[in-house]
């Protein structure tokens, strides 16, 4: 990798197509689950890695290249953000209650419902948090970085993002019955 | 977070990570580097370049750094001194807020008058507009208009960094006198300087709040709604159109278990050139079409002004409220699929709603200066011609289908206008007294640099 990493920063485009084939996949799989909208999440990623072409030949230390890249794709996925931030608040997607039971692992399968659920309604700040904490198992130091925020906001916006899963779980538990899927729009 | 809960949510979201990228994406990453060339390692390498990671590479570097923030800081202090002694205005001084969305510091500086000068600055953009730029601090130059409690900002040249500047649409702060604060376009909150600032907002809608009230910034209008539903504030004056779910002109409350089958959407405009009588006749006609006003209809008082009840089969409850100059529609409108659920939501629901309206048609919001193209243009390019989001109707309450702009919901991907048939509303007033605003519409789509 660190090889790789020197080689695109000298201008090798084979090495630096061979550094985004080994990343895109993982990259691709934060987008999506920040965004939450496929095309957006593509867009996201391209345009993560085309900053990081352009701006390769700034990184002093090779070593933090994948740190450097994540802290890119995040910042994409906020512009993305920002250009349909209205509609997001639209995006709201119903999961059916009369889906058939699954014996023993009904409770779990609740669970990672109403988690996938809480997810959704997250702000995309709170959600980035979650995501870079959680499913890539960063430090809060390192996901502070990857942000670009002090750490003292990642640590506020970790326990609001907890404030607010807990509390649509909960609102979850207490709504009697749901009426099928579907995307209101 | 507990440790079994952080289990849990780790879980989930392994468990659900889809890692396989989609067919063509490597692809086209590899024919878009292919296309672009890398910058030079010097400029790549300064400081504040987006990503980069090490210390300060001169000490020169470091020592200019202080110096100039110690310069604005100085500059800020008289700014703020001299604005409390001599305010003109409520809006005069220094502002400061947090960016929700990158926590970035934002500084708007009003000056005296009624159409101060306006200086807005942030002080780390990660829009796009300074993609290509060494230096991330945004800047724009404009003008503010006072209009009662508020003011709205143009910014002739758009805003940028260094290399480039993009239009600015649709800035407004509306003055909070009850906390001495300013509520923008986006929601976002600013303190005067010198006093604390408030935390970056974000959708906090999810956590339990207790008695919730939403106040519109567009509309005029607040309202108590319950605990556990949620709000999709309106982001532009309602000039045609019926409300619904997905209008962006609508204020929206709706019950997040059920979205668009349960929920109350609300928008205000001016009379225009129809008495307030005119004005909601013509209204009935696209809530309850070919079927007259149906159903129950009466008329009492809410909040203080005379207010009429229409009941349809497309709309559980609707109610237009007549105010001297602004007439305020909302529509309770319910899944008539799942039953029972008008046996709940119904009249008897939505009354004690009712009840906590307060009405503030003197702080609704009918649209600022002509919409600018929301690409990105060069410096002092912007075009002479400004182009206007929607053409308005001639007749008011026109009862043929109107095209509207359609929503894009995802690139390439466009939701068309409701079936239902949708009433053209009346032409906003001109400009008078607190609604002393241009009545043109603003853009549907936010500028990019309307958050930088």
């Amino acid at each position: 990798m660190r090889d790789l990493v020197i080689r695109a920063r000298g201008g090798d485009r084979d090495a630096f197509s061979e550094l985004a084939a080994r990343s895109i996949g993982r990259l691709t799989a934060v987008a999506r689950m920040i965004l939450r909208d496929e095309y957006a999440a593509q867009d996201a990623v391209q345009e993560a890695f085309i900053q990081a072409w352009r701006s390769l030949p700034g990184l002093r230390d090779a070593d933090k290249f994948e740190a450097w890249m994540r802290r890119l794709l995040v910042r994409a996925c906020f512009s993305s953000y920002r250009r349909s931030k209205r509609v997001e608040t639209l995006e709201i997607r119903l999961t059916p209650v009369d889906e058939p039971a699954t014996g023993g692992h009904e409770r779990d399968l609740d669970i990672h419902d109403q988690i996938e659920r809480g997810l959704a309604k997250l702000p995309k700040d709170l959600r980035a948090v979650v995501v870079l904490v959680y499913y890539l198992d960063l430090p809060l130091a390192d996901a502070a970085q990857a942000m670009g925020v002090p750490l003292g906001t990642v640590k506020s916006r970790l326990s609001r993002a907890t404030q607010a899963l807990r509390a649509a779980i909960d609102a979850d538990n207490r709504v009697p019955s749901r009426t099928g899927e579907g995307v209101a729009s | 977070m507990n440790d079994r809960f952080a289990a849990q949510v780790r879980q989930h979201l392994l468990n659900t990570a889809d890692e396989r990228p989609a067919d063509g994406q490597l692809a086209a990453v590899v024919a878009r580097v292919a296309a672009t060339t890398q910058r030079l390692p010097l400029v790549a390498r300064l400081t504040w370049m987006p990503g980069r990671i090490g210390p300060f590479p001169a000490l020169t570097v470091r020592y200019g750094l202080v110096a100039a923030a110690l310069l604005v800081a100085a500059l800020v202090a008289v700014l703020v001194g001299g604005g409390t002694a001599t305010r003109s205005t409520v809006f005069e001084g220094t502002w400061l807020s947090i960016d929700p969305l990158d926590g970035s510091h934002q500084t708007l500086v009003i000056g005296g008058g009624n159409t101060p000068t306006v200086h807005f600055e942030d002080d780390l953009a990660t829009g796009g507009a300074c993609d290509d730029d060494v230096s991330k601090v945004y800047t724009a130059e404009g003008t503010g208009e006072i209009a009662g409690n508020l003011l709205r900002a143009t910014f002739p040249e758009g805003g940028g960094c260094i290399s480039r500047r993009v239009p600015m649409v649709g800035f407004f702060y509306r003055y909070r006198s009850d906390s001495d604060v300013l509520l923008d376009h986006d929601g976002v909150t600013w303190s005067r300087a010198g006093r604390p600032v408030v935390e970056a907002s974000a959708d906090l809608s999810l956590l339990p709040t207790g008695d919730p009230r939403f106040s519109s910034t567009i509309h005029g209008i607040s309202i108590q709604y319950p605990a556990s539903w949620e709000t999709a504030p309106a982001s532009q004056p309602w000039t045609e159109g019926l409300i619904d779910f997905g209008s962006a002109s609508a204020d929206v409350i709706f019950d997040p278990a059920r979205g668009g089958g349960l929920y109350v959407a609300f928008a205000s405009q001016p009379y225009g050139d129809l008495s307030a009588d005119e004005w909601r006749a013509r209204g009935i006609e696209p809530l309850c079409p070919g079927g007259g006003g149906g159903g129950a209809y009466g008329e009492w008082g809410v909040g203080g002004a005379e207010a009429f009840l229409i009941r349809c089969p497309s709309t559980e409850q609707a109610v237009f409220i007549l105010t001297e100059r602004r007439g305020y529609l909302l529509r309770l409108v319910v899944d008539d699929e799942e039953p029972g659920l008008s046996d709940t939501y119904n009249w008897d629901w939505l009354r004690p709603m009712l009840e906590t309206v307060e009405l503030r048609p003197e702080e609704a919001f009918d649209g600022l200066g002509p919409a600018l193209p929301s690409e990105p243009v060069a410096s002092g390019a912007l075009p002479a011609e400004p182009m206007a989001s929607a053409a308005l109707p001639a007749e008011p309450f026109a009862s043929e289908p109107v095209a509207t702009e359609p929503v894009l919901s995802e690139p390439g991907k466009a939701e068309l206008p409701s079936a239902e048939p949708v009433a053209s509303l009346p032409l906003p007033t001109p400009p008078s007294e607190a609604e002393a605003l241009p009545a043109e519409p603003v853009a549907t789509e936010p500028p990019l640099a309307s958050s930088p």
